[in-house]
């Protein structure tokens, strides 16, 4: 397996430590309100530029728009950017060097006319999957310079891609794909319904429900092997797999007792340990990010609500009450939200529960979603939606301000999970 | 870079069933009355299949074929007609498919007495086997929809348990919202695909 090597070297310019703090920028609400930013024309330029659009926090100013196209900062006519209101401009250029090609990248004041950032990539022969990962890089770089949070532009996102062909048949596969829907890889093809996909917390596995055996079992997959074994194939109903935190648990619902409860699964001893006990169905599990709660679905009440409940057991309180179909809980890393599906009138929408206070608020304004998923910094939430009949995913800024369609052209797709930040394999 | 191996389709002619023209309802209901003796239905048995692959650092997929399943999967047709009715010369009920409300799990009605016949017949059947798929429409959580399914399929046999057939008489399964009968997205649609299919499997 290659390994992507990253040579860069942010100067910070000494006198220039105190001016990016004071850039104040105020991440707020809404496309409106999204910071202008332009991106000179350079290899990898648009990727990053799209990038930071779709984080909802950027509004990168089109190409066409640019009345010049410096790639180093000694080109940069000043007036330009001030005519086009942008505040922040990157430029960058190629360089051949002995020892290889480097891209090198400025991030630039335009108002103070001041060099934030500097970076230069070792970047090979420059092909399109080495640029799109350099790419991503860099928009991580900008992004946490600018905002100060930590940027998911090379996280993956897991999903289920399904094609129907006549007589019935179906052709189901689960795919990674980069944040931005590029980039897919195929991890598994089945004749056979596959949903729920979970990503270990290294990032490295992926459990998931297969009905290859013509019920749902649980199995386990290397993301970067292949190999995969079978977990969960208890008498009834496997399902609804997550990856405790530490990476020694899975949680699933399993109905070999009867109906759908909350069972942990410890991964080394392969022994099961039950957590729910009523007559509802409870399923759905999602681990706090401290791995001290369980956030679950239960229809105990009657109607569908999401529940928590204490890890190591104990009663579940109840954490949703308004509206009559609440599920999929997904926790934010900050462990004080919960995004999860609300259905009103006929309507399925993501919305994000504040969990002390419990203020519910709507995100999507679809008909039709299901399946929401957090980024791993929490500013984004990944969804799955309907357009033409056709399955697609839809990101979210967390707080609602923007609603971005990912690309996965010609692709009926569901059950996306946003990954965990991934260190270098 | 191998590519999947997909599905052994195997023909088979069965005579005197139903029109492959007909809804899908009519198939899996087994009308089996054979009154147009022109038709026959083509069963299509199929083995799941499974391939898997990795992803690799430069997007490359390398796809090894490690678990081929050889399990037939069940066909819309009514084969089991047959079976069953030779089995002693008591004829299990032609409906096989029961429908239920939104987000319900109860059987009413018509459908009840149909349940209690299938009953009867797996009594004077010790032998034959039933399974209850239970199935979701498509609104909704896919793994709430799973549950709803297995609920439904476990308040049919909670009924048929009722009326004296054997526990061991009834294999259970859900496929949630996976194997949706009609493919619209309305309630007309919908309403088909809240449904208990009972076929009895040799």
């Amino acid at each position: 397996m290659k390994r992507l090597v990253i040579l860069y070297w942010l100067w910070m310019l000494g006198s220039l430590s105190g001016s990016v703090s004071a850039l104040e920028i105020t991440i707020t609400q809404g496309n409106e309100a999204a910071l202008p930013i332009a991106v000179a024309p350079f290899a990898g330029s648009g990727i990053i530029s799209n990038d930071l659009r779709l984080s909802g926090e950027f509004a990168p100013l089109s190409q066409k728009k640019m009345l010049s196209r410096p790639t180093q900062i000694s080109e940069v006519n000043y007036t330009d950017w001030r005519l086009l209101q942008v505040p922040t401009l990157l430029v960058g250029r190629m360089l051949n060097k002995p020892e290889g090609k480097q891209l090198e990248v400025q991030l630039i004041n335009v108002y103070r006319q001041q060099l934030i950032a500097h970076y230069r990539f070792s970047v090979g022969n420059a092909n399109a999957k080495r640029m799109r990962k350099v790419a991503h890089t860099i928009s991580n770089l900008v992004y946490k310079k600018l905002t100060g949070a930590d940027g998911v532009f090379s996280t993956h996102v897991a999903y289920v891609s399904v094609v129907n062909h006549k007589n019935r048949k179906r052709t189901y596969t689960l795919e990674i794909a980069d944040f931005d829907g590029k980039n897919a890889q195929v991890l598994l093809t089945s004749s056979a319904p596959l949903l729920s996909p979970s990503w270990s917390p290294d990032g490295r596995k992926l459990a998931y429900v297969s009905f290859e055996n013509r019920r749902s079992e649980v199995w386990v997959q290397e993301v970067y092997t292949g190999k995969r074994t079978k977990l969960a194939s208890f008498k009834g109903k496997n399902s609804a797999p997550a990856w405790s935190p530490d990476g020694r648990k899975l949680a699933l619902s399993l109905s070999r007792d009867g109906n759908s409860e909350i069972y942990l699964m410890d991964l080394k001893k392969k022994t099961i340990q039950r957590l729910t006990r009523n007559r509802g169905a409870d399923t759905e599990p999602a681990w706090s990010p401290d791995g001290k709660r369980i956030a679950f679905l239960s229809d105990r009440s009657g109607r569908p609500q999401i529940y928590q409940v204490n890890a190591a057991g104990g009663r579940a309180e109840r954490l949703t009450f308004k509206g009559r179909y609440n599920t999929t809980p997904d926790w934010a890393a900050d462990g004080k939200r919960i995004t999860f599906l609300q259905g009103d009138a006929g309507r399925y929408r993501i919305a994000v529960l504040d969990v002390e206070s419990g203020v519910v608020r709507l995100l999507s304004n679809n008909r039709q979603d299901e399946s929401p998923s957090f980024a791993p910094n929490g500013r984004l939430i990944v969804y799955a939606t309907q357009q033409n009949n056709r399955g697609v995913l839809e990101i979210s800024s967390a707080d609602g301000g923007s609603v971005q369609r990912l690309s996965l052209p010609g692709k009926d797709v569901r059950e996306p999970a946003w990954s965990p930040f991934l260190r270098n394999k | 870079m191998k590519r999947v191996a997909i599905v052994a389709v195997l023909g088979m002619l069965v005579s005197g069933c139903s029109s492959l023209n007909e809804s899908l309802n009519g198939a899996l209901g087994g009308d089996s009355s054979g009154e147009s003796a022109d038709v026959e239905v083509i069963e299509i048995s199929e083995m799941e299949s499974v391939s898997a692959g990795s992803a690799t650092q430069d997007g490359a997929v390398e796809g090894e074929q490690v678990a081929f399943e050889n399990q037939m999967q069940q066909a819309d047709a009514p084969m089991d007609m047959d079976m069953a009715q030779s089995a002693n010369g008591l004829s299990a009920p032609a409906q096989r498919l029961f429908f239920f409300g939104f987000d319900s799990s109860s059987i009413t009605g018509e459908d009840l007495s149909v349940v209690q016949a299938h009953a009867a017949y797996l009594i004077n059947n010790p032998v034959m086997i039933v399974r209850l798929e239970g199935h979701a429409d498509e609104r909704g959580s896919r793994e709430y929809n799973l549950a709803l399914g297995e609920r439904r399929a476990q308040t049919m046999s909670d009924l048929l348990i009722a009326e004296g057939v054997n526990n061991g008489q009834i294999e259970i399964l859900s496929y949630g919202e996976e194997k949706p009968l009609e493919m619209g997205h309305e309630e007309a649609f919908w309403a088909q695909n809240r449904r208990v299919e009972l076929t009895y499997p040799q």
